[in-house]
C-alpha cells in the first residue's frame, strides 16, 4: 500500500505542473475543436446545399485525405511549414476534427425529410428561416454527436502534440518516459482519460437537453 | 377567384407536364383536382404557390398575375397542407400552428388566441395538446393540426395535397366529414388534390379530372357522374359507382312542377290559394323566361297579409339550387347543410323546372329504402 501514499505525495509536490499541463491540454483540444466547428459546420451546410457535385466530392476527398495521414506523421509534416510549438499542433488537430464534423453536419441536413422542407417552403419560410428554424434544429442531433465524437478523440490525440513541443498532458507522459517515472506517465494518461470522459458526458447532457426527441 | 389561362409546364428535358390548362377555382368552393398519378394534378396545385413555376400562360388570383407577387409573400398568404402531414417534429403543436403567424410577425397574444381558437375548432383541447410534440399524437390528430396550421394566418386560399391519403380509413372519413363541416364555417377557396374518387365526390363542389397534363372533364360531382365525358372518365370513376348513381332516384322525379311555381306579378291572395291547394309551405318565383327570381315561404305570407301586394314585393332571394339529375341523397345533404326546406331544380340552361321539398323527399327516400341493398350502398 506504500505506493499509494507515495503517489499522493508525488501529486502534492507536482500538482502545479499537472494543473498547468492539464489546462494546456484542455485549451489546445477545445481550441482545435472550436476552430473545426467554425469552419466545418458552415462548410457542411454549404456542401449539403450546393448543386455542384464536383465541389462536393473535392471537399470531401481533401478532408478524407487529412484523416488518413497518421497523426504523428501529420504533426511531423507541420514542422517545415509552421515550425514547432502550439501553432502546428493545433493546425494538425484542427485538420483532424474537420471530417467527422463535416460529415455529420452534411448528413444531418441531408437527412431532414424532404416533405418537411417542402412544407416549410410552401408555408413561406425564406431560405435562411428554413435553415435556422427547420433544418438545423432537425439536423442538430447529428451535428452534436459529431461534436461529441470529435471532442473525445481530439482530447486523446492532443497527447501527441507534446512531441512537437506544444505541451499538454503528452508533456507529462514524455518526461515520464525520459525520467522513467511511472507516476508521471500514469498521471498524464489518467488526466487525459478523465478530461475525455468528462467532455463526453457534458456534451451528452447538452445533446439530451437540446435535441427535440 | 383563381384562374389559369393557357398554362403550360415544360421541363428542361422537354417533358410536357401540363398542356394548355384553362380552369377556374371559385371563391369559397372546394375544387378537387383528381386523376391517375402523373396526370399533373399536384403540379397544377403547386403552380398556385409557386413551388413550381409555369412556363407559359397566366395564373391569376383575384385578377392579379401571381408571377408579379414575391413567392415568399404569396406562400404566406396561402394555406398549405401536405401529404404525410409534414408537421415540424421539433416544434410543439402550438409552435406548429403558430408557424405562419410567427413569420408574419403577429404579436404573441394574438398568436396565442388564434392557436386556442383553432385547436378548439377541430376538437383538440388546447390545454392538453398545445405543448405536445407531433409524435405524441395519432395520425388523425396530426393531420387535424396540419389543417389548422394552414388556416392559422387566415388565408383565403388553401391548398391541400392528398392530405388524408396516409390515414387509416376511419380517420380519413372523419377528417373528410370535418373538412366539409369546417368549410361551412370558414368558406375558403380550397384546392384539394386526391386520387380517391369517393373522397372527391364527398367533398367537392367542383371536380377537375386530369389525364396526361390535360383537363379531361370538369363539373360538379353529379354532372361528372351523370355524364362522363368519355371512356377514360367512366373507367376512372368505376362502373360500379356509375351504376349506383344511375339507379339513384333523382330530384326531378320527385319535384313539384307547375304547382310550386308562381309568377312575380301574382297577387298574394292568389299565391296563398295555390299554396293551400297543393299543401306547400314554400313556392318558387319564376319569370316568363323560366328564370328563378326568388322564393316565397309561408312566413312571408304570414308577415305580409295584404291583398294589394304582389309576390315580387315580398319574395326572398334563393341561395341554393340543384341541377337536374342530382340524386335525392345529395339534395338532402344540401338541405340539411344549409338548413333550407326546399330547393329549386334547374336544368342545364339554368331554366327552372320545379321545386324539391322535404315533404316530397319522404317519398323518394321510401323508394331508396325499398330498393334491394347492394354491397357498399
Amino acid at each position: 500500500m506504500e505506493w499509494i501514499t507515495d503517489y499522493f505525495q508525488f501529486l502534492a509536490e507536482r500538482y502545479p505542473d499537472i494543473l498547468k499541463y492539464t489546462v494546456e491540454h484542455l485549451l489546445m483540444s477545445i481550441g482545435s475543436v472550436v476552430l473545426g466547428i467554425v469552419i466545418a459546420i458552415p462548410l457542411g451546410i454549404y456542401l449539403s446545399k450546393t448543386e455542384k457535385k464536383l465541389v462536393n466530392s473535392f471537399a470531401f476527398t481533401i478532408v478524407n485525405v487529412f484523416q488518413t495521414i497518421p497523426t504523428i506523421a501529420l504533426l511531423a509534416i507541420m514542422i517545415p511549414f509552421l515550425g514547432i510549438g502550439l501553432k502546428p499542433a493545433m493546425t494538425a488537430l484542427f485538420l483532424y476534427s474537420l471530417l467527422p464534423l463535416l460529415r455529420n453536419t452534411y448528413t444531418g441536413i441531408k437527412s431532414v425529410d424532404p416533405k418537411i422542407i417542402e412544407a416549410a417552403r410552401g408555408m413561406g419560410y425564406n431560405s435562411l428561416q428554413q435553415l435556422f428554424r427547420v433544418e438545423l434544429p432537425l439536423a442538430f442531433p447529428y451535428i452534436i454527436s459529431g461534436i461529441r465524437v470529435t471532442t473525445v478523440y481530439i482530447i486523446s490525440w492532443t497527447t501527441l502534440a507534446a512531441v512537437i513541443g506544444a505541451g499538454g498532458l503528452g508533456g507529462l507522459i514524455l518526461s515520464g518516459l525520459g525520467f522513467n517515472s511511472k507516476p508521471l506517465i500514469f498521471t498524464g494518461t489518467i488526466m487525459a482519460i478523465v478530461i475525455a470522459v468528462l467532455a463526453d458526458h457534458l456534451i451528452g447532457r447538452v445533446e439530451k437537453r437540446l435535441s427535440y426527441k | 377567384m383563381i384562374r389559369l389561362e393557357g398554362v403550360q409546364k415544360v421541363y428542361e428535358d422537354g417533358f410536357k407536364a401540363l398542356k394548355n390548362i384553362n380552369i377556374e377555382f371559385k371563391r369559397g368552393e372546394i375544387s378537387v383536382l383528381i386523376g391517375p398519378s402523373g396526370c399533373g394534378k399536384t403540379t397544377t396545385m403547386k403552380l398556385l404557390n409557386r413551388l413550381i413555376e409555369h412556363t407559359e400562360g397566366k395564373v391569376l388570383i383575384d385578377g392579379k398575375d401571381i408571377s408579379t407577387i414575391d413567392p415568399i409573400d404569396l406562400r404566406r398568404s396561402i394555406g398549405y397542407v401536405i401529404q404525410h402531414i409534414g408537421l415540424f417534429p421539433h416544434m410543439s403543436i402550438k409552435e406548429n400552428v403558430a408557424a405562419v403567424p410567427k413569420l408574419l410577425k403577429w404579436d404573441t397574444e394574438r398568436i396565442e388566441k388564434r392557436v386556442t381558437e383553432l385547436l378548439n375548432m377541430v376538437g383538440l383541447d388546447p390545454d392538453t395538446y398545445k405543448d405536445r410534440r407531433p409524435s405524441e399524437l395519432s395520425g388523425g390528430q396530426q393531420q387535424r393540426v396540419g389543417v389548422i396550421r394552414a388556416l392559422a394566418a387566415e388565408p383565403s386560399i388553401i391548398l391541400m395535397d392528398e392530405p388524408f391519403s396516409a390515414l387509416d380509413p376511419i380517420s380519413r372519413e372523419q377528417l373528410q366529414d370535418e373538412l366539409v363541416r369546417l368549410q361551412k364555417e370558414i368558406q375558403k377557396t380550397i384546392i384539394f388534390v386526391t386520387h380517391d374518387m369517393d373522397e372527391a365526390i364527398k367533398i367537392a363542389d367542383q371536380i377537375i379530372l386530369m389525364k396526361d397534363g390535360e383537363v379531361v372533364q370538369q363539373g360538379t360531382p353529379v354532372q361528372i357522374l351523370q355524364n362522363p365525358a368519355n371512356e377514360f372518365v367512366e373507367e376512372f370513376i368505376g362502373k360500379e359507382r356509375l351504376q349506383k348513381y344511375r339507379s339513384m332516384p333523382t330530384v326531378e322525379e320527385f319535384m313539384e312542377k307547375r304547382s310550386a311555381i308562381v309568377s312575380p306579378d301574382m297577387p298574394l291572395p292568389k299565391a296563398m290559394k295555390q299554396m293551400e291547394e297543393h299543401h306547400l309551405d314554400t313556392m318558387i318565383v319564376v319569370d316568363g323566361y323560366r328564370q328563378v327570381k326568388g322564393q316565397l315561404s309561408i312566413f312571408q305570407m304570414f308577415n305580409n297579409n295584404d291583398a294589394n301586394k304582389l309576390v315580387v314585393d315580398v319574395m326572398k332571394p334563393v341561395k341554393y339550387r340543384v341541377q337536374t339529375g342530382t340524386p335525392l341523397e345529395d339534395a338532402l345533404t344540401l338541405m340539411s347543410q344549409h338548413d333550407v326546406h326546399a330547393l329549386p331544380v334547374i336544368d342545364k340552361k339554368l331554366g327552372c323546372l320545379g321545386l324539391i321539398t322535404k315533404n316530397r323527399m319522404i317519398e323518394g327516400m321510401a323508394r331508396i329504402y325499398s330498393m334491394p341493398r347492394k354491397e357498399g350502398a
